[in-house]
């Protein structure tokens, strides 16, 4: 076991000089960033950022052009199939639409990476399946299809199935995206209840600010495919940077140089 | 709309102002579109747009206008706006379309060289072939090698997929089979009477379908049918994020989806195919019983004369290839869907018309082969 495993101030994420992109079309020209254990990082950014991106490196999903994604010490790109079957199972991911299996229940769901990854007896699997779903409020839809749920609960729903295997660390993609602001609050709530209860770090996607601030240890901003702040939301809400505190009070910045287009066109009184 | 053109001359140099009247809208933005054109073909090379006579304008207006100043960017001259306000500068402001001296119609129409069109499509190609071969051997794998290593299948999936594909597909297949046994036995009928050898019939019959046409068209019926479904779902399935979730919770995608797949067919096609063989009988039979009047006993004895083992067997042989090619050009076009639901549509159509192509490719190779085995 790696030395950097034992040591709980140690990084559980750490990302070092990634880029990648797809195709020719360059989407992270490089980002470092490191996740301490136990918190709840949020990358934060207007859409097309490249946060998803990031995030799906971060998993193991794109293999990076360059740079390295270590989590508890390995590189996760450079992992044998064996060893990264072992680290999928330490992670759970939702993912932006809660990408549910169709044909399966929510239960059914549920329960598919307990009965993947672990031999227990078929009553204990739905016993744990059913505490995840409380866990989640859906006790009560367990037998519906994914199709049958709002878009709130099957966010909730896939919610519940990356936490089946209890795993330390959780990606949650677009957690609140689409979603109303009542029900985008309560996902939130749900999120500072299960940091606290499962002791899990977490690493948040989001482009909503209205829940960033509420649920973040720490908050990343992304822009056009670089990290253009890192900092406690305290430290962000007092950021002088004119585009972050800009994007932070939820404003829309316009560069200067983009002010007006029109304006060497002009000519005459008006001007 | 009016325009009015007026020349306009500085200390330094002479302008010509077009002054707008009345509304900017459809028909009158083409017009000061060409107003412009005309300009920009005399000498001068000032031009400034008054717009104080302008009351209302809409987006066609505003494409005019910024029509208007790539004309004249293109043509190296100058074109100024005056007096422009309100909504219409407003809507002008937000029609940012970036640099004005680019000509996107012009970029965009450069003609790749033939020979690097071929070029690119060959290493295309290639990647695409090596990428079902890795696939091929995942699958084959995952179905074949992977249970008995404790890797067991989804329980219920195999039945409920060999349900979906072999015994919903019984309907279709049956029919036209008996149709084609019908169709076969009436063109052979056409010629063979001429020579008073009607009885062949059952021959010709037998020998086409065994050989030939239960397994292949059999084939291509669960290529539209199946390998369709295959494509669709797996390609539903990497849009809707599912793919990679099977992926970061430890479950192989081939081994989930294609494995399962791929033994409900082999064992599907050879069955629907011994079915096809037999309605196909049938139905020669029909006509040559009720239309010919050739004994139905007499009919059936030379069917049973003319089918060898060996030709049932190669059928079913070549079954089980169609069946592998069936799942796999599905399952390769699925996972390498791009594009949202427009890709799915994109994506089912080419696995239809792929896996038709290998089949029949590999039909004409099992033929060959056949042939010079004799």
């Amino acid at each position: 076991m790696p030395p950097a495993e034992s040591s709980s101030s140690a990084p559980v994420v750490s990302v070092r000089g990634l880029r990648v992109s797809y195709g020719d079309r360059l989407v992270l020209p490089g980002i470092d960033l490191d996740v301490a254990r136990g918190e709840v990082l949020v990358i934060l950014g207007p859409s097309g950022c490249g946060k998803s991106t990031l995030l799906k490196a971060m998993v193991g999903l794109l293999r990076p052009d360059a740079g390295e994604v270590l989590v508890n010490g390995r590189n996760v790109a450079t992992m044998e199939s064996n060893e990264y079957d072992r680290f999928v199972r330490s992670i759970g991911v939702l993912y932006q639409g809660g990408a549910l299996f169709n044909s399966m229940t929510i239960l059914e769901n549920v329960a598919l990476p307990l009965r993947e990854h672990t031999s227990m007896d078929e009553r204990t699997i739905v016993t744990i399946a059913r505490i995840k779903l409380a866990l989640v409020g859906l006790s009560k839809a367990e037998t519906l299809l994914p199709s049958e749920l709002s878009g709130g609960m099957r966010k909730r729903a896939g919610i519940a199935r990356a936490l089946a295997l209890d795993p330390p660390l959780l990606f949650l993609d677009e957690l609140s995206a689409g979603l109303d602001p009542i029900i985008a609050a309560g996902l939130d709530d749900l999120v500072v209840r299960l940091n606290h209860a499962l002791a899990c770090t977490m690493i948040v996607v989001s482009h909503e600010l209205l829940s960033v601030f509420s649920i973040a240890t720490r908050i990343a901003i992304m822009r056009e495919g670089r990290l253009v702040a890192l900092g406690t939301p305290d430290e962000l809400r007092a950021a002088t940077d004119p585009w972050i505190s800009a994007f932070v009070a939820r404003r829309h910045s316009r560069d200067a140089a983009s002010q007006s287009w029109l304006e060497p066109f002009l000519v005459g009184p008006d001007k | 709309m009016d325009f009015t053109v007026e020349r306009f001359a500085t200390d330094t140099e002479m302008s010509l102002v077009v002054r707008l009247r009345g509304e900017l809208l459809l028909t009158a933005a083409h017009e000061l579109t060409n107003e412009i054109q005309r300009l920009l073909g005399t000498p001068e090379r000032n031009l400034i747009l008054d717009f104080a006579g302008v009351e209302r304008a809409d987006s066609s207006g505003v494409a005019a206008i910024v029509e208007s100043l790539r004309a004249a960017s293109r043509a190296g001259a100058s074109l100024r706006l005056r007096n422009l306000h309100g909504q219409l500068r407003e809507l002008l402001e937000l029609a940012n379309l970036g640099d004005l001296a680019v000509d996107e119609s012009a970029s965009a129409a450069v003609p790749t060289p033939v020979i690097e069109t071929i070029g690119s499509a060959a290493l295309e190609a290639r990647e695409r072939i090596l990428e079902l071969a890795y696939l091929h051997l995942q699958s084959l794998y995952w179905t074949f090698v992977g249970p008995l290593r404790g890797r067991r299948l989804r329980e219920g999936e195999v039945s409920r997929q060999i349900v979906a594909m072999g015994l919903d597909a019984l309907p279709i297949v049956g029919m036209i089979m008996f149709l084609m046994g019908l169709i076969l036995a009436l063109q052979a009928a056409y010629q063979l009477r001429r020579f008073g050898a009607s009885i062949y019939i059952a021959d010709m019959v037998a020998i086409a379908l065994t050989r030939e046409i239960g397994p292949l068209l059999t084939a291509i019926l669960l290529a539209g049918r199946t390998g369709s479904a295959i494509t669709a779902e797996i390609g539903t399935m990497v849009v809707t994020e599912e793919v990679d979730a099977l992926r970061t919770m430890g479950i192989h995608p081939v081994r989930f989806l294609v494995a399962p797949k791929l033994l409900a067919l082999v064992i599907s096609l050879p069955c629907l195919v011994v079915l096809a063989d037999i309605v196909g009988v049938a139905g020669g039979t029909v006509f040559a019983t009720i239309g010919l009047g050739i004994p139905f006993e007499t009919y059936m004895n030379r069917t049973i004369e003319s089918v060898y083992f060996s030709d049932l067997f190669a059928g079913l042989v070549k079954s089980l290839v169609f069946a592998i090619i069936i799942v796999q050009v599905g399952a390769h076009r699925g996972f390498r869907i791009r594009g949202g639901a427009e890709g799915v549509g994109a994506a089912t159509t080419l696995s239809v018309v792929l896996s038709l192509f290998f089949i029949v490719l590999t039909d004409l190779i099992f033929t060959a082969l056949f042939y010079a085995a004799r």
